[in-house]
């Protein structure tokens, strides 16, 4: 962890300083979590791209007053997972109007999507700021305290959220099966 | 479910074409990369002293002669003060009918337009681009950080919010709608949902290509011409050298030719067609400042507008062999638009220079009909000051 630490400095500093290649070495390093973790919050594929590259650009945007000695998961992954669950808050409060046969059309497309893996499926049935605590605790691995500075809550809000989340889908998880 | 296992089974979920998000989004972000001015530190100190600079410096220049010439010269191209020549003579001073069925849609500072054909005009609302729905049955309008679906009387049927959106354009299958947001090229669904990035792109406005297939042509950030199925997002073929970097793209109603609209230095343009499969079928260089290009409804008849010297030109090509050329109409200043009647028998040509519409018969030009003081017309109770009025697109009748 030491070494990918050191290593991300390089990346970070390479990257402040223009290096294309340098960027690159961070995009290939946190991209695919970044989109895991924004993927199991929306569960849109479609926005989920969007969020983890919006993330990298806001990233770029904000490099050259990143501080080096920090490390860059978090600070990435605060925004992601911040977007991530406006996004989630806004499409469920947001009441679309359309046509019958338009509104048919797009169901047909998540149809054809598939099935997706159970705990996917339980999972999509929790609140958006659940589904954030389980993605930051149990995928990204951060700590409850760590949890709580990302997310700007109280540790003990935290705790109670992903208590109740993980009960939540340990139900939902026993319901499903045959 | 323990923690051990939980952390198993989400490290396990692989989003939905993985590796083309990943792909898609990395040539989005090295060309943001690339665009980026690094900021020096103390950028924030430094910001109130150059403020203050330039205000000094345009105070110096506003108290000098030379300097009243500079802000003269900066009016002018706000459009408060413009130069009009004379247009066609015995222009109709109001927009009374149009030639043909159809309606024609309008976007001015004033909003966006509707324009029906006995010359009754319905403001939609503040939009700054238009595009019809096939059937003319909604609108697709934007504004700086928004889309919507208007009906034609203006009523909204659903938003989505993005930053700095602009050129909608509605898939002729009427399920899809394209924009671009910034420099990515996004699809929506025509009922407002499913919203995704396609793809990173130059500013050029995506075409569909005519079809029930979601078939999207748009220029990528290397300057070349994509065509993409956007249901899958799968790159069907691609073309540059030749078509590098256009600023217009436009399919044949038939959706079996791509036209790409190059500027070229030297005051010259380029014409490339290609055929449905990306195979370049015809390259034409000539001269004259491109301004905008429609192919005619029916045919590969294509309408140009273009530039040279003092003059403007509209000329109409024959899209299967562009030499075969006709200049229909010539006049002073600048054309900004051009399109087809639904039945292809006019053709209507924005003229700014002259503040004129023109509608001309496709087939006997000697047929004009011009109408002027568009500015005001589409500036009720106003002026009519600011940017000409654009020609968004000249739709099939209501039903």
């Amino acid at each position: 962890m030491a070494g990918l630490r050191g290593e991300e400095r390089a990346w970070v500093r390479g990257a402040q300083a223009g290096s294309l290649a340098d960027l690159e070495a961070l995009f290939r390093e946190h991209w695919p979590r970044a989109h895991r973790a924004a993927y199991l919050v929306v569960h849109d594929a479609a926005a989920a791209e969007d969020i983890a590259q919006e993330a990298f650009l806001a990233a770029i945007r904000s490099l050259d007053r990143f501080d080096r000695r920090r490390p860059f998961g978090p600070w990435l992954h605060r925004i992601v997972v911040n977007r991530a669950i406006d996004w989630a808050r806004s499409r469920t409060l947001r009441a679309e109007v359309g046509d019958g046969a338009l509104a048919a059309v797009a169901d047909g497309e998540r149809l054809r999507r598939g099935f997706s893996p159970p705990v996917v499926a339980a999972l999509a049935a929790l609140t958006p700021e659940q589904r954030a605590v389980i993605v930051l605790r149990h995928l990204l691995e951060y700590t409850p305290g760590e949890i709580a500075e990302l997310l700007e809550l109280p540790r003990g809000t935290v705790n109670s959220r992903l208590r109740r989340a993980l009960d939540d889908l340990a139900d939902r998880l026993e319901d499903d099966r045959p | 479910m323990n923690e051990r296992r939980l952390h198993q089974a989400l490290v396990g979920v692989t989003p939905p074409d993985e590796m083309g998000a990943q792909r898609r989004s990395w040539r989005v972000v090295r060309t943001a990369f690339g665009e980026r001015e690094p900021t020096p530190w103390p950028v924030r100190h430094r910001r109130p002293i150059v403020g203050a600079a330039v205000a000094v410096a345009l105070l110096a220049a506003a108290l000098s002669s030379p300097g009243q010439a500079v802000i003269g010269g900066v009016r002018d191209a706000m459009g408060t003060k413009t130069t009009v020549v004379q247009g066609v003579p015995q222009a109709r001073p109001s927009l009374f009918s149009l030639p043909a069925p159809g309606r024609v849609l309008v976007t001015a500072p004033t909003g966006a337009w509707i324009v029906s054909a006995d010359g009754h005009k319905r403001r939609l609302g503040d939009y700054r681009d238009a595009t019809w729905s096939p059937g003319g049955r909604f609108v697709g309008v934007s504004k700086a950080s928004a889309l919507a679906a208007v009906t034609p009387k203006g009523d909204v049927r659903w938003t989505l919010s993005r930053p700095r959106v602009h050129d909608p354009a509605w898939a002729p299958s009427g399920f899809r709608v394209a924009y671009l947001s910034g420099s990515n090229v996004r699809v929506v669904a025509g009922d407002g949902t499913g919203d995704a990035r396609i793809d990173a792109a130059q500013n050029v406005a995506p075409v569909w290509r005519p079809g029930e297939e979601h078939l999207l042509a748009f220029v990528d950030p290397a300057g070349n011409v994509n065509v993409v199925q956007t249901d899958d997002k799968q790159v069907l073929w691609t073309a540059g050298e030749s078509a590098s970097s256009p600023m217009q793209l436009a399919w044949s109603a038939d959706g079996k030719r791509l036209l790409a609209v190059r500027r070229l230095e030297g005051g010259r343009m380029a014409l490339v067609v290609f055929d449905g499969e990306g195979r370049r079928r015809q390259y034409l260089e000539l001269p004259g400042t491109p301004a905008d290009a429609a192919f005619a409804p029916r045919e590969h008849s294509l309408a140009l507008l273009r530039r040279i010297g003092p003059r403007s030109e509209l000329v109409v090509v024959n899209g299967d062999s562009l030499r075969d050329q006709q200049v229909v109409f010539s006049g002073l200043g600048r054309f900004s638009e051009v399109t087809w009647s639904p039945d292809g028998r006019w053709l209507l040509v924005g003229w700014p220079s002259a503040d004129q519409w023109l509608f001309i018969r496709s087939a006997d030009v000697s047929k004009i009909k011009a109408v002027s003081s568009l500015g005001v017309q589409f500036d009720p109770g106003g002026t009519g000051a600011g940017p000409f009025p654009r020609i968004e697109g000249w739709c099939c009748p209501p039903r």
